[in-house]
């Protein structure tokens, strides 16, 4: 489905609650009561809604990108909670008081409450101190008593003939639990039955570390060069983490059998139980992901920005690129602070000898006489390095989202065209 | 997509949902409901038929309270707090569940007027 359809598939989900309560309740309300229930269907429709948006619907993370449907669902957070708030202030004469003895005012209040708490702490997650595992259990449950409160909450105030808005209310309610159930019991159970055993773990300096994965008993992963895969391995505690993280290894390796990912060392887990794996140990893969892909794009030269780790989704592609004999030119240009930090140079260099390409070594402290550029990126460098017609040119950025947002002014300063700049942003969440 | 392009999508999403629920709020008043030229509202947000409310209150409440006893508690100038609390009271007192209260309460606020 394209891009288009996708918005109008959320659309109706959000509006269809408040039609239906817009027909049930016509003619029974003051200006004021009636924009305060209109705000609470929208709050509501927005609220089940979020669930779908982070689900990991693979054909819409391939049109979309799933840093672009995570921003999406950060802001439709913002609209949600702005709607509740235009309802709570002119429907209710008190503040929200999770304790009333009214049902319907308990658990509107509960709801009103959990989705304010599910705002808060997701904006403020870093001040709090909190690891993303505790935030993510801690939104999930919020998220949870939102959708529950606010189905309680409206089942009790709808009229007795409001039939079918109070219907659609728990329908929608059930599709936002049934979601998270699917991709929380139902994947996983699904992908134990294709695990990924553990081949090699290769140190690859610059505090990264190759997990090298075979498909045991299956045949491996179909994705497009520059995906990523959501990765599981041994509980720790109660929890058993999943991380996203970018297939560095081309599609042609071993026919899709075989997976590197390349992981940086940024946080516990990569820290300390990603160079704990051993050969022979099991993981699970889900995947593929993302629309960050040259296959999706009819490009006749392309153009490469990673920042530090972002280099492993471009690894991918050129490598995809060496194995199918592709001969369209590239540059690539790979921001680091140093070379010590720039992962997989070595090999990055050598592919300029297999390709037509050229790597463009951005370098903040490089070493003395290092040929390379100096500083950040600017639109200066990317001229210097690039023909006055960027015309069939696509953009690839992936990296820390300043920098992905430096390239975004740089190409709209070169006057690419939108469509033919494409992003991931790391450190989303 | 760009940044600037899901900011624009999310900006325009807003946009269009403020004008529904604009339009939603202008439909739900503007119709005149059957029977009722203007029914009072409960808090909740929905309102409900007070005739029904009355019936109720002759099988719940009349053999013990008249509507003009418990009534004027409601003829105050923001009737909002007076109604929940009423309803605070019913939900604790009586056999009414708590739609049937918001209709009782719907008829003593119009007995008030």
């Amino acid at each position: 489905m394209r891009l288009i359809g996708w918005f109008v598939l959320f659309a109706a989900v959000v509006l269809a609650p408040l039609v239906a309560a817009t027909l049930a309740t016509a003619g029974e309300r003051t200006l004021a009561a009636a924009l305060g229930g209109a705000g609470g269907w929208a709050a509501f429709g927005v609220l089940a809604a979020q669930f779908a948006l982070v689900t990991r619907v693979r054909a819409a993370t391939a049109v979309l990108g799933s840093d672009s449907l995570l921003l999406f669902h950060r802001l439709m957070s913002l609209v949600a909670l702005g709607f509740l708030v235009l309802h709570v202030a002119l429907l209710a004469p008190r503040v929200p008081d999770p304790l009333a003895r009214n049902p319907a005012e308990r658990y509107g209040s509960i709801a009103a409450w959990a989705a304010v708490l599910l705002v808060v702490t997701s904006l403020l997650r870093r001040r709090l101190r909190w690891s993303y595992e505790l935030w993510l259990v801690a939104h999930r449950l919020l998220a949870i008593a939102v959708v529950a409160g606010m189905a309680w909450h409206v089942h009790l105030v709808l009229a007795p003939e409001a039939r079918v808005a109070r219907a659609l209310a728990w329908a929608w309610a059930a599709a936002a639990l049934g979601a998270l159930a699917v991709q929380r019991l139902v994947r996983p159970a699904l992908l134990r039955r294709r695990p990924w055993e553990v081949v090699e773990n290769r140190d690859e300096g610059a505090s990264t570390r190759t997990l090298v994965l075979r498909a045991v008993g299956h045949a491996g992963l179909r994705f497009a060069a520059g995906q990523f895969v959501w990765i599981t391995t041994r509980r720790r505690g109660l929890v058993a983490e999943e991380h996203p993280i970018t297939i560095a290894s081309s599609p042609e390796l071993d026919g899709g059998r075989t997976l590197e990912l390349a992981i940086k060392a940024l946080g516990d887990w990569s820290r300390e139980d990603v160079p704990a794996l051993r050969p022979g140990e099991r993981v699970r893969v889900d995947g593929p992901f993302g629309a960050f892909s040259y296959e999706r794009v009819a490009a006749q030269r392309l153009v490469l920005v990673a920042g530090g780790v972002g280099v492993t989704p471009m690894r991918s592609m050129l490598l995809a690129m060496r194995d199918r004999g592709d001969r369209r030119p590239a540059v690539l240009f790979f921001a680091a602070h140093d070379r010590s930090r720039a992962m997989f140079v070595s090999e990055l260099e050598r592919l300029q000898e297999e390709l037509d390409l050229r790597l463009v070594l951005v370098l903040e402290r490089p070493a003395d006489g290092e040929r390379c550029e100096r500083g950040f990126l600017t639109a200066e460098i990317v001229r210097r390095h690039l023909p006055d017609s960027l015309r069939f040119t696509h953009f690839f950025a992936c990296g820390p989202p300043p920098m992905v947002a430096a390239v975004e002014r740089i190409t709209s300063e070169l006057g690419v065209p939108a469509t033919h700049v494409h992003t991931e942003r790391f450190d989303m969440i | 997509m760009r940044t600037l392009q899901v900011r624009l999508a999310a900006g325009g999403f807003t946009l269009a949902l403020g004008l529904a629920v604009a339009a939603s709020a202008w439909v739900a008043s503007r119709t005149v409901a059957r029977g009722h030229a203007s029914a009072p509202a409960t808090p909740g947000g929905a309102t409900l038929d007070p005739a029904a409310g009355a019936e109720l209150f002759e099988r719940h409440c009349a053999a013990c309270h008249a509507p003009e006893e418990l009534a004027p508690a409601l003829a105050v100038e923001d009737p909002a707090g007076a109604v929940l609390a009423l309803l605070d009271f019913l939900d604790e007192h009586g056999a009414a569940d708590p739609r049937e209260d918001r209709a009782i309460a719907a008829f003593l606020r119009e007995s008030a007027r």
